[in-house]
C-alpha cells in the first residue's frame, strides 16, 4: 500500500488543490482501507479501488462544506477571475487556479481520464456514474477550462486533446 | 480559425515558454494537467503517511 501512497497524493492533490488536504485524504483513504482490506478482492486493482475510497471522502467532505458554506460557493466561482492567456502561454498557478473553479465531479473526471491515465471505464467505476457520464463531464472540463484560461470553444481542436489513454 | 497545424510533428516534445498558436492551447493544458500530477506524485512520501502505514502494520499484521 505504500507504493500507492504517490499516486493517490497525487490524485488528491488534482481534485482538493491542496497538500494539507491532500493529506489528509490520503491518510483518511489508508485508515479506512486498511479497516475494510478484507473488502478488497485479491488481483483486482488496488489503485482503482484506493481511489474510489479517497473520492468518496472528497465527495462527502465537500457535501459537507456546501451546507455550511451554502451559497458562497457560487459567489467565490464569479469573483474569483484567472488571468487570460498571453500568447497561449499558461503558468501553472493560474492552470491550477482553472482546474479548481471547476464543478468538482468535471474536475475528477478530467484528472482521472486526462492526468491519471484511466480509460474511461475505469473512471466511471470509480465515479460511480455511466461512462457517457465520464465522457460528458470531461468534455464539459475540458471546454470550461479552455474559456477560463482565455480561449474560446472555437479554438478546440480535437476532442482527443486531453485523453491520455487509447 | 484554422486548426491545421494543431498536430504538427515535433510540437508535442518542444518545451517553448510560449505558444503562439491559440489552437495549440487546449493541448498545452493537457501536458499542464499531467505535469501537475505528475510532479505531485514525484514527491517523496511525508512522514506521517509513512509512519501511518508503519503503525498500522505494526498493530495487526496484514498482507502489504
Amino acid at each position: 500500500m505504500l507504493a500507492q501512497i504517490p499516486t493517490l497524493r497525487a490524485f488528491a492533490f488534482s481534485l482538493c488543490g491542496n497538500f494539507e488536504r491532500a493529506d489528509d485524504l490520503v491518510q483518511e483513504t489508508l485508515l479506512k482501507a486498511w479497516q475494510h482490506l478484507d473488502k478488497f478482492e485479491e488481483g483486482t486493482n488496488l489503485r482503482a479501488w484506493l481511489y474510489t475510497i479517497l473520492r468518496n471522502s472528497y465527495f462527502s467532505e465537500l457535501r459537507k462544506r456546501r451546507r455550511e458554506v451554502e451559497d458562497v460557493d457560487g459567489k467565490m466561482t464569479a469573483s474569483l477571475s484567472v488571468a487570460p492567456t498571453q500568447h497561449g502561454h499558461v503558468d501553472m498557478q493560474d492552470f491550477q487556479k482553472a482546474l479548481n473553479l471547476l464543478p468538482a465531479d468535471q474536475r475528477e473526471a478530467l484528472v482521472l481520464v486526462g492526468a491519471a491515465g484511466m480509460s474511461y471505464e475505469e473512471a466511471a467505476a470509480i465515479a460511480q456514474c455511466a461512462v457517457g457520464t465520464i465522457k460528458s463531464r470531461v468534455n464539459r472540463a475540458r471546454t470550461r477550462l479552455t474559456q477560463m484560461l482565455g480561449m474560446s470553444e472555437d479554438d478546440l481542436p480535437g476532442s482527443s486533446a486531453f485523453d491520455a489513454g487509447p | 480559425m484554422h486548426e491545421d497545424d494543431e498536430r504538427t510533428p515535433g510540437a508535442k516534445n518542444t518545451r517553448k515558454p510560449e505558444i503562439k498558436d491559440a489552437s495549440a492551447l487546449p493541448q498545452h493544458l493537457g501536458r499542464k494537467l499531467r505535469s501537475l500530477f505528475s510532479d505531485v506524485e514525484a514527491q517523496p512520501v511525508p512522514d506521517r503517511l509513512r509512519e501511518l502505514l508503519e503503525a498500522l502494520a505494526a498493530k495487526e499484521k496484514k498482507p502489504e
